[in-house]
């Protein structure tokens, strides 16, 4: 079995970011969006609770 | 000579096996089923594609609620339904400590699990798992068996490498009693 401790790995670790071998771009992209669309979801039921008061 | 070869300055560190990245993503509307949701993101199998992808992707705690991430080995899918999980189960820890630190322990985690050093020689490890909840961050490691003399050194080594002091305990719960109504940890450390 191939082993590197936690250290090992982590002297391993670029200094420079490198190039992923998928597209990270849209990647990052989809969860921005997820993650506004979750915001305003919150706000929808925020203007609810507004409502019923 | 290793000089005269120009291809050696790029040496690789290959991993023990090859590794799969999955996302579950948050559910937005109604129509989006659990494989919309659950999809692997890409593989690795050296250290340096492990660093790669790693450098740009979101951190735990740049990800949305009701988030996952997954890193499986080889074709292992992340479902208790997977041929190889159906007789294993999951170490489980709920994090109590400031979100400071997530990023911090996730990463340990995964170099601890990629780089075998939580595993015994048999791989008893076939992934790790963050959930991103309301309640707060989960991480699990999920094994191929129940057997209990493996289980307890993997989770002994799993406390280390999250730095849990003995206030705090890990459970273990079998995936075969998953859809039981009285979900209840086997072993506790
Ligand atoms: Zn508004
Ligand atoms: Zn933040």
């Amino acid at each position: 079995m191939v082993r590197y401790t936690i250290e090992e790995l982590l002297q391993l670790k670029p200094s420079e970011a490198l190039t992923p071998n998928f597209d990270a771009v849209e990647f990052r992209a989809m969860i921005e969006k997820v993650k506004h669309l979750q915001a305003l979801k919150e706000e929808e039921f925020g203007h609810f609770g507004h409502f019923n008061r | 000579t290793v000089l005269s070869d120009q291809s050696n300055f790029e040496v690789k560190h290959p991993l023990n096996t090859k590794w799969t990245l999955w996302y579950t993503k948050p559910a937005i509307d109604k129509s989006e089923s659990w494989s919309d949701l659950l999809r692997p993101v890409t593989s690795f199998q050296t250290v340096e594609e492990f660093w790669a992808i790693v450098q740009n992707i979101p951190e735990p705690h740049g990800l949305p609620l009701k988030s996952d991430y997954h890193v499986f080995r080889n074709d292992i899918r992340p479902e208790w339904e997977d041929e190889a999980n159906a007789k294993g189960g999951k170490w489980s820890y709920q994090v109590r400590i400031k979100s400071a630190d997530i990023n911090e322990l996730w990463l340990r985690t995964l170099l601890a699990v990629i780089g075998e050093t939580i595993d015994e020689d048999d791989s008893q490890i076939n992934g790790v798992v963050l959930n991103v909840r309301k309640g707060g961050y989960k991480f699990a490691l999920w094994t191929k068996s129940e057997d209990k003399e493996p289980l307890c050194n993997i989770g002994a080594r799993f406390k280390q490498v999250l730095k849990i002091g003995d206030d705090e305990k890990i459970e273990f719960f079998p995936h075969s009693d998953a859809n039981g109504k009285h979900h209840q940890p086997t072993i506790t450390l």
